[in-house]
């Protein structure tokens, strides 16, 4: 088993599927308020654009990667990194702590359901709406997603196992999706929010920093401790603002 | 257009959920580069002073937002 097993690639896997059950589960809940209002077809026809959409733009900037200078490329990907990990790091403080509502894929639901049954205008043109709904939920989901696996599969050449770590989220959500044929609301997602946002923030800082030229001690080993760094952070932080929150409402 | 545009604005918000996280981390990693550049510090320190003032963006935007919120109510 290589030395880097343990250190990066299961963090990266691990992201990659995290992250992406968070944003495949939001799709799926617009996608289900489509099919279930409007009918089926609307919804797979738009989330089958959406993926044909996503997939040539990973085919494009796939190769495009690659022809980066791997400093460069940590650079620049550690710093986008971390700007997306620390803001789901702090939301998913904020949510945990109390002081910003838990996401409710329940509601979100009801409320997409409810928007397309107000519209009006021929079947053919209910159909286009629903189509385009479907298609803009997947592709802007899908395109979080698609960040995620090119970040922390692009900074040491793990593009396919990150996308395997995304691609086994899709199947597990869907095919539960599939079978309990409702919004997936018992799905603890501000929690999956905020170990992606741990394990994200950790490979900013640690690809940002050796973009800069920063030799980690203890080589890829660092990562975890950066890790545990920003989770105890996160941790404490949620018990803070908790409690900083409560005394100021009494 | 408005789906390109929708995509767009989805784009930024994946990396500015809070204008002032974003300016701040952006400005920790451009002072540490340039430590690393001018003042010669010790790239682990470098790596280490990146990671204390992540953390303490991190403290000040969750505490920013929640006094915030705690004076809405």
């Amino acid at each position: 088993m290589p030395v880097d097993f343990w250190t990066v690639i299961v963090p990266a896997v691990m992201a990659a599927f995290l992250a992406s059950s968070v944003e495949v589960v939001e799709a799926f809940t617009i996608v289900l308020a489509v099919g279930t209002t409007r009918g089926w077809k609307p919804a797979i026809f738009g989330t089958l654009a959406a993926l044909v959409v996503l997939a040539l733009i990973i085919i494009i900037l796939g190769p495009v990667l690659n022809r980066v200078p791997i400093r460069s490329l940590q650079l620049v990907v550690g710093v986008l990194l971390l700007l997306f990990g620390m803001g789901w790091l702090r939301k998913a403080v904020l949510r945990g702590a109390g002081v910003l509502a838990l996401h409710d894929e329940t509601a979100a639901f009801a409320k997409q359901a409810e928007g397309l049954s107000e519209q009006s205008g021929t079947r053919e043109a209910l159909n286009w709406i629903a189509g385009i709904a479907a298609f803009k939920a997947v592709l802007l989901e899908g395109l979080e997603v698609a960040f995620i696996v090119i970040a922390v599969g692009a900074g040491r050449g793990l593009l396919w196992e990150a996308a395997l770590g995304a691609l086994a989220a899709c199947i597990l959500v869907l095919g539960v999706g599939v079978l309990v044929h409702k919004p997936l609301a018992r799905v603890p997602e501000n929690t999956l929010k905020f170990g992606v946002g741990v394990i994200l923030s950790a490979f900013g800082v640690f690809w940002t920093g050796e973009g800069l030229g920063v030799d980690w001690p203890g080589a890829d080993l660092f990562l975890l401790l950066i890790a545990a760094v920003f989770l105890l952070a996160g941790l404490a932080g949620v018990r803070l603002v908790r409690a900083s929150f409560e005394r100021s409402a009494a | 257009m408005n789906i390109l545009l929708d995509v767009f604005v989805e784009l930024f918000k994946m990396f500015v959920t809070d204008l002032r996280l974003t300016m701040a981390t952006l400005g920790a990693v451009l002072l540490v580069a340039l430590l690393l550049l001018y003042e010669n510090l010790p790239p682990v320190f470098a790596g280490l002073l990146l990671l204390v003032l992540c953390v303490a963006i991190l403290f000040e935007a969750v505490f920013r937002e929640t006094r915030l919120r705690a004076k809405k109510r």
